[in-house]
């Protein structure tokens, strides 16, 4: 399976820890997920759009992120979202 | 199989698992007698940063909704420690803490053993009424990271928190055959719903 570097557009807000970030993701449902990540990994300011350092992969037509978190959450994405790095 | 202290160093050495400041002393220090190596784990250390949700919150924490990030950061605030300036950590107080040290446990598509492992505390602090790490102790192949501490003080004295304390131990298990990492189990799932919020 093929993995790409790409980048995610995200919201960008405060983590817990001053070496992370809490990004929010647009999902395909129209929902949203949410998760810490390295704010190495995260461009863009706090409280305002950037965009987070994820893997993507597809699987029957669905686009998939890995997101640089501790457990590598995986989330769907719409294509729209990812720009390149 | 829990790993002796002696396998775990193998196993640092031989790249199945990456700890980053390596552990040291290997063996016992002549004069203090310190080693992180306990006969079947390894201590980590305590960061220089406590963070803990701020004060009078008026909220409530919704399970329903699954994904807490973008609401526990925005309300939590942090402070750097140090030698100097302990977190006293009141009876009754939850705070979170982190590991020193970057903990790597990557999987290996060529057959070779990967390992997970469980944090657990010390008995010292045990005794002092001092948790570390509870209900979610494992720590999966794949994970990479500092490893998150949930402390809270049950005992009837604060607690000082200092940074580099060997606050909790790492036991290391190896796993059997090769694990498929998370990303594949999300292609065979169908979208969303158990992850949005």
């Amino acid at each position: 399976m093929r993995i790409e570097k790409k980048r995610l557009k995200c919201r960008v807000l405060k983590g817990m820890f001053s070496s992370e970030r809490a990004v929010v993701v647009s999902l395909p449902n129209g929902k949203t997920s949410s998760a810490f990540v390295p704010s190495s990994e995260v461009r863009g300011d706090l409280n305002s759009d950037g965009d987070v350092c994820v893997d993507v992969f597809r699987d029957r037509g669905a686009v998939w992120a890995v997101l640089p978190t501790e457990y590598s959450e995986t989330v769907p994405v719409r294509e729209n979202d990812l720009v390149s790095p | 199989m829990i790993l002796s202290n002696v396998e775990i160093q193998r196993a640092l050495n031989e790249g199945r698992m990456v700890i980053v400041p390596r552990p040291q002393p290997e063996q016992p220090d002549s004069a203090s007698g310190n080693c992180p190596y306990q006969t079947s784990s390894v201590d980590l250390c305590l960061a220089d940063e406590i963070t803990f949700f701020k004060e009078g919150l008026a909220l409530n924490i919704d399970l329903r909704l699954g994904k807490f990030s973008d609401l526990f950061g925005p309300n939590s605030e942090s402070r750097r420690i140090s030698a100097d300036q302990p977190y006293s950590l009141a009876p009754g107080k939850f705070v979170l803490g982190k590991t020193r040290e970057h903990v790597s446990l990557p999987i290996h598509q060529d057959g070779t053993t990967c390992l997970a492992a469980r944090v657990e505390g010390k008995s010292s602090y045990a005794r002092c009424g001092l948790l570390v790490h509870f209900t979610a102790p494992t720590i999966h192949s794949g994970f990479s990271g500092t490893i998150t501490l949930e402390l809270i003080n049950l005992g009837p004295l604060p607690v000082l928190l200092y940074p580099d304390a060997p606050i909790c131990q790492l036991i290391v298990e190896e796993v059997t055959g090769i694990p498929f990492r998370n990303d594949s189990q999300f292609q065979h799932q169908t979208l969303a719903s158990g992850q949005s919020n």
